[in-house]
Order: C-alpha cells, then structure tokens, then sequence
C-alpha cells in the first residue's frame, strides 16, 4: 500500500452525529408519512368521487403532493442514509446485509410503483376520460407497491429494537415487533394526513381568494378531520398491541421508554396526544346540539387528559383513563354519528372564528407527534443501535481497530522489510 | 468488518454495482444538461419574446422533474448495492469522501426543490418581475445540480487518481478531477442535447396537427445543435484527460489504449464517428429541404459528409487487433497499422471535428430568416427519415455514455482495482466468502 485510507471517525460538528442523522431523518419521515397516507386514500377518495364531485378534487391533490414532494423526500432520504453510513458506519453495513433480500424485493416493487404512479397522476384526464375504474386501479396498484416498501423498511426499524437471529434475511424481517409497528406507524401516518388535509383546508379559508372555493375548502376540513380523529381514535388500540409486542420481547426497552432516561418524550407524546383529542373535540363543539351534560363533558375531558399524561409513569393507570377518554369523547361526539350531525360538521354556522386557527394548531400538533413517535423508537435502543448487537461504542472501537489494523500492517512490513 | 458473507460470486455483485450505476449516471447527467439548457432556452425565450422558446423550456423542464424523481430513486439503490456487495470499498471512500458526497446530496436537494419550483410554478408567476424570478429558479436549478456534479468528480477522479486522505485538499485536487469536471460538463450536454432531440424526435413522428409537427421539428433541430455543438468539444478534453492519465497512472493508461480494453477505447471511437456522420446526414437533410438555391452549403456538405464517413471509419479502426473480441479466431495478425495512434487517428480525429464543425456553422445558419427550414408547413408529413436519424443519434449517445463510463470504471477493474493501487477487488472477498470466523463475527461476540 503506497499509503494508509483510514481515518479516524467522522463526528459531525457543532450538532453531533445523532442530531445530524435526526435532522433529514425527521424532514424525511414527515413527508414520507404523509405520502404514504395520501398515496393509500388517493383511489379511495377518487372512488367516492363517482358520487361526489369535491372527493375526486381530493384524490387528484393529494396525488399532486405526493408527486411534488417525491424527489424533496427521496432526496432527504439518500442524505439521511449517507450521514448514517458515514457517522454509523458499522450498523448501517450490518443492518442492510442482514436484509438484502427484502431490500431487494422493496426496491423492485418501489421501482415499478412509477410505473404506476407516475401515469396516475400525469395522465389523470386522459386515463379517466376512458375509464374511471381503470384510472382507480392504477392508484391502488401504486399504492399497494408503496405498501411493500414501507413494510421492508418497518421490518428493518422493528429489527432494530427486537433483532432475532433468523437463518435468513426473511426471518429478520418477520422479527416479533414487525407488524405491530407497521399497523401503528400506518395508523399514524392517516392521523397526520387527516389533521394535515383539514389544517390545509382551514389555512386556505383564510386566504383572500377562498370566497370561489370556500365550500371546497370547507369540505376539505371535513374529510380531514374525520380521517385523522378516527384514525387518531384507533391509535391506543395499535399502540396497546405494539406496546404488549415490545413489552414481551423486550422488557427492558419498554421500561426505558416509560422510565428510562427519556421517558420525557413519552410525556410529551401523551401531552400530544391529549391536545389532539381535546382539540379535536373542541374543534367539533359548534356542531353538537348542547344538553345538561355538555357542561360536564367539557370539564370531565380535559381533566382526564391531564391526569392520563401525570400517570404516564404508571402504565395501568395511563391506559385505562387513555379508554375512558375515548370513551367520553365518542360519547359527547354522538350526535355526529346521525346523518344530519355529519352534514352539519364544519358548516357555516357552526363554524366559529376559532375554528380555524385551531384547526392549524391540530396540523401542527399531528406531525409533532408522528416525529415523537419515532424518535421514542430510537431512545428506546440506547446505548444500542441494534439491541444487544451493536452498541454506539463499537461504532467508536470500529474507527480505532481499522486505524490500528493498519498501522500493524504496516509494522509488519517495515520489520520484514528490515529483515530482508 | 461485520458482515455475513454473501455466499455468491464476486462477479454477481460487480454486475449489480454496474448496472445500478450505469442506469443512474444516464439519468443523473440528464438533470445536469437539462437543468443547464431549460434555463438556458427559457432565458431565451424571455429576451427574444419567443413563445417557441418557451414552450421548450416547458417541455425540458418537465423530463428535468421526471429524470429527477428517477434519479433520486436510483440513487437510492446506488446506495444500496454499494452498501451490500462492495461495504469495504464504500465504507473506506465514504470516510475519505463524507464530505463531498454529503454535499452532492444537499446540492441536489437544492436542484430538486429549486426545478420542482420551476416547473409548477410556470403559470404562477406572471408579469415582468414574476418571469424573472421563473428564470432565476431555473438558473438555481442549473447551478445546485452544477455542484453536485462537482462533488460527485471529486469522489469517481479519486478512484482512479487517488492520493493521501490527508491533508484534504489533495484528494479534492487530485491529478485527474479537473479533467475529468470538464469531461463530463460537456459529455453531458452532449446527451442531454441528444436525448432531448429523441423526446422531440418522438412527439414529432406521434404528431397529428401540423403546427405541433412544426414545432417539434424545430425543438429537435435547437436540442440537436446544443448536443452536436458540445460533441466537437469533447476530443480536446478527452485528449488532455488521457495525457493526464498518461502521466499519474500509466498503468490505467495502457489498459485503455494499448491493453486488454483498448476494444472499448475503439468502440468509444466509433460511436464517436458514427455521431459525427450520422448528425451531418441530419443536418445534410435540412440542406437539402430548405437552403436556399444559391447557398454554398448544398456544395459543402456532400463533400463534408463523404470525408466524414472515411475518416470515421479510420478513427474507429484498432490497432491491437488480438484485443478485439473473438477476432483471434478469424486472423493470425497482431497489430493493424492503419489503426495506429500517429499520425492516422490523429488526422482521423481532425478531420472528423474540422468538417464536423463546419456543418454545425450550417445547422446554425439555418435558423436565420433566410432559410425556409423551420416554417411549420414544408413537407411535415412526408418527412419520416430525419426523425428516425435523430432516434439513432440519441442511441449512439446512450452507447457512447454508457461505454465511456466503463471505460473509467474498468481502467481501475482490469488491474484489480477498486481504489487504484490502494485498494483491490480481492479486498472485498470476505463480503462474498469468509475468509475467517472472525469477518463473520458480530460485534458482541467480540471480547472486549
């Protein structure tokens, strides 16, 4: 060798290395998530388009974002995975080569996802001047394709935290917290997607050319606040079987969540969680006809979400007022169940100078806690990058060993070289 | 390292880094020349009040979103298949180059968001002013996917040129990445002129109104013109690239011309020639529709086209015959002389740019408003053969992009190189076989 490669690990300055990976990792997940979601609702709302002219306006914008943010997206992801294999070299390495063949299998249904998307979303005139069936299943198929590659992708997050040491690269995928952390990742990502869609809409109302489209937009608040509550509502079921999974195969990982180091986050997880229903709720109140219990609702559900987040610490305790104030909040929300309670939703009247600014609060508030969600996962390794396997030490002891292999190497060759 | 080895050929990797980067160099340099020209034509467009022009750089600007959606995919798995089949190859460069190739990913950040702006904003921004800040988003995507670039010749000049990690600046200033930037800013303009050309090409031949004929007709004349001009550059470049070559690595040098790839040298050399002869008979085409009678062009280019077909000819010719693939079972003769460097290929390689360049001067005069060649109504539907010329061109530029980076790639490969003299394909074994328990051995078995 004319001369030594190695050099010591790179430690990103100023930030150091997790923040530096956590930056593009965060801009990535939120995009990613929300296309995910879009991508999955876009032929479902074009399908409901058959008998509602404002749905197919709905699945032909959310397509249009995910296409406009794809590449913003895909390139945060290859700086997230460049920072990962520069500052994190030997997990990265480990990780991919133990999931070679699913990511193999990803890349190629992600490839020919374009094959799919891309007419669905150039040609939608075109497509769905032939056939609106056609066009719809075009969505599906894309969304489908997209589904593999977020399934192999929350095979290697889950593996992360429960490795298994499987024969094949397949047995690391089917690692005890894999499907659990994508039905609640997924769930998740249609939490985001519906507070996103209903603050868009919200923001848009406010813009000085609203009056031509203000009945859009107000369906627009809608649909979103109905897909992200009612995925929102799902979420302490998804996230009660993700906890049980980790819970069993990983004791101590759960316990770092709730007790550890950063069970901060987890409080502050709960703190999102209990705005979002609150608001929710809230955001929803001018249309609920008031009864004598109405008064008391409105005290009884903050309360509970006040003390479901100082029980945090205490896991009983935290789900059951987590179920009671669901069960509240459904209850109060009765009314909206009927026929005339959903069309009254975010009409005119009902609609009071609050609304929209708290409805932007809810947007916001959304992708905070999809990004809490999973940063939780990542605490929940620590020391760790891949529990029990491979510690950020041996990231360090890695840069060390190939300085020192080298420099061996080249003793090795000036003594033979003097013996000579 | 800390792997489990593949269990499968060397060569089963190396053909999967192959096609994965080929497949993303030929999208990846698509974004650099279209940023470039879109930006470019529209600015064009803007100073000449040409809604031509305009309708153009609408039309680069959309194959610029899509190339940059694919190319963010494609490098994706790049990424991927480096990170699996070759993890000690990539995690050595990566430490040397974090830097560079964590910029090339912000820069093309800046590229996606700044073309993605200027795409979907064309309608928005109306007005003067407004027209100007749509340029200026064009020229930001123009000069991000410019750095990105840069930073990615960094990286590929090292492998072949490579020097002490340290200090810095000699790895970014190493012997061959000048040459190599400059090669490649022309070698991309030249395909994306070309490729361009086909997209045209294509709406040209699927055109029903004679108006949209018309335009593409000319679009595929103005892609052609960027392509063809950026072609008669690249000798010079390549010539000094290889003289630097010559000198830091001589090795590599005599693989490419002399050695066992000199057969890639000569088929780099005929697609050459053949994008010469074939972008002459186009241009010959246009002479011949729409010169005017008494122009000394019909006289010039017959004559250029003839010389251009023999020298072509000359300058694809090898001179180690016994390298060409299968021909030692036909001939017993070693060497061609007629193949010879100097002074044959030289006079070649002159003949090909001197009459190269001037049916360019003609192309170029024939959008002066003495000619008829870009009016809408002159034999559209009857002109199938220059559409079909210019699918061609754009395949031989493909090739010629496609057999030029193998060429780089292999002058390292040949030798057994990954890093050149640093750093062997032999190095990257034990990802494929174990050479000991050790390789396989994860970190926590490991004692301390």
């Amino acid at each position: 060798m004319p001369f030594d490669l190695s050099l010591p690990a790179v430690q990103f300055p100023l930030i150091g290395n997790s923040i530096a990976v956590g930056i593009p990792s965060m801009l990535h997940i939120v995009l990613a998530g929300l296309s995910v979601a879009f991508l999955l609702w876009a032929p479902l709302f074009e399908w409901r388009g058959l008998s509602a002219a404002h749905f197919t306006a709905l699945a032909y914008g959310v397509t249009k974002f995910t296409v406009l943010v794809f590449s913003v997206s895909t390139v945060l992801a290859v700086i997230m995975v460049e920072l990962l294999i520069g500052l994190f070299p030997v997990t990265t390495m480990w990780i991919w080569n133990q999931f070679r063949a699913p990511i193999a299998l990803a890349s190629t249904a992600f490839l020919l996802q374009f094959a799919f998307l891309y007419p669905y979303y150039h040609y939608w005139e075109p497509i769905r001047r032939r056939s609106v069936r056609f066009h719809i299943i075009l969505g599906l198929i894309a969304a489908l394709l997209m589904l593999v590659w977020v399934a192999v992708l929350d095979g290697m997050g889950s593996y992360m935290l429960t490795p298994v040491s499987g024969e094949t690269t397949w047995n690391n995928l089917w690692n005890p917290t894999w499907l659990s952390l994508a039905l609640h990742r997924l769930i998740g990502e249609f939490v985001m997607a519906g507070y996103v869609i209903a603050a868009y809409g919200a923001w848009r109302l406010g813009r000085p050319d609203a009056s031509e489209r203000r009945e859009y937009y107000l369906f627009l608040m809608k649909i979103g606040w109905i897909g992200g509550f009612g995925a929102l509502l799902l979420q302490p079921l998804t996230g009660l079987i993700y906890a049980s999974w980790i819970h069993q195969a990983a004791p101590d990982a759960y316990d770092q969540i709730v007790r550890g180091g950063y069970r901060l986050l987890a409080y502050l997880q709960f703190t999102l969680l209990a705005l979002l229903m609150v608001g929710s709720y809230w955001l929803t109140k001018g249309t609920i006809p008031q009864d004598r219990l109405s008064g008391r609702l409105d005290v009884a559900i903050p309360g509970v979400a006040v003390l479901m987040i100082a029980s945090v610490g205490h896991t009983a305790v935290r789900r059951a007022l987590l179920y009671l104030l669901v069960v509240l909040i459904l209850w109060a929300l009765r009314p909206l169940f009927s026929n005339g309670g959903r069309r009254r939703l975010f009409t005119p009247p009902s609609l009071g100078p609050a609304m929209r600014p708290l409805a932007l609060a809810l947007g916001v508030l959304s992708i905070l806690m999809y990004l809490t969600m999973g940063t939780i996962r990542e605490t929940a390794r620590r020391p760790y990058t891949v529990r029990n396997l491979i510690s950020l030490q041996d990231e360090a002891e890695h840069s060390k060993a190939s300085r020192a292999s080298v420099k061996n190497r080249e003793s090795v060759s000036l003594q033979t070289d003097t013996l000579e | 390292m800390l792997l489990e080895p593949l269990e499968m050929p060397l060569l089963f990797g190396r053909i999967a880094i192959a096609t994965a980067a080929l497949s993303h160099t030929l999208f990846a340099t698509i974004i650099v020349g279209s940023a470039f020209m879109g930006a470019a034509i529209e600015t064009l467009g803007y100073v000449r009040r040409s809604p031509a022009f305009e309708r153009l750089a609408r039309l680069i600007g959309f194959s610029l979103i899509f190339s940059t959606a694919t190319i963010s995919f494609l490098g994706v798995i790049l990424v991927f298949c480096l990170n699996i089949f070759w993890p000690h190859f990539w995690s050595t460069l990566f430490r040397i180059m974090f830097w560079p190739i964590l910029l090339e990913a912000v820069f093309f950040l800046g590229e996606a968001v700044f073309a993605y702006s200027w795409y979907y904003s064309w309608n928005r921004l109306g007005g003067s002013q407004g027209k100007r800040w749509h340029i200026a988003m064009g020229w930001g995507a123009a000069v991000c996917s410019y750095l990105a670039m840069l930073m990615i010749d960094i990286v590929a000049s090292y492998m072949l040129t490579p020097r002490a990690p340290e200090p810095f600046w000699q790895v970014i200033f190493n012997p061959t990445m000048a040459y190599l930037h400059v090669h490649r800013v022309f070698g991309n303009l030249v395909w994306t002129g070309f490729a361009l050309a086909c997209l045209c090409a294509v709406a040209w031949l699927r055109a029903r109104a004679s108006l949209d004929a018309g335009f593409y007709r000319w679009s595929a004349a103005v892609c052609v013109l960027v392509g063809f001009g950026s072609l008669l550059i690249m000798p010079a470049i390549g010539y000094q690239y290889l003289l630097q070559l010559r000198y830091t690595e001589p090795q590599a040098f005599h693989v490419l011309m002399l050695g066992g790839r000199s057969w890639l040298f000569n088929l780099v050399a005929l697609l050459y020639s053949l994008l010469i002869v074939l972008g002459s008979w186009y241009i010959w085409r246009i002479v011949r529709r729409a010169a005017p009678p008494e122009s000394v062009s019909r006289l010039i280019l017959p004559c250029s086209l003839a010389v251009l077909v023999g020298a072509g000819v000359l300058f694809a010719m090898p001179y180690h015959v016994q390298h060409l693939p299968l021909v030692a079972d036909l001939t017993d003769a070693v060497v061609n002389p007629l193949g010879k460097m100097q002074p044959h290929k030289y006079f070649a390689i002159s003949a090909l740019v001197f009459f190269g360049l001037t049916n360019w001067i003609v192309l170029s005069g024939s959008f002066s408003r003495h000619w008829a060649a870009w009016r809408y109504d002159t034999d559209l539907a009857s002109d199938r053969t220059s559409p079909v010329l210019i699918l061609a061109i754009g395949l031989c530029a493909m090739l010629t992009m496609l057999s030029m980076g193998w060429a780089r790639e292999t002058a390292r490969a040949y030798n057994g190189y990954l890093i050149y003299g640093v750093m062997t394909l032999t190095d990257e074994q034990p990802t494929y076989q174990p050479a000991d328990r050790a390789l396989s051995a994860r970190p926590s078995d490991t004692p301390p």
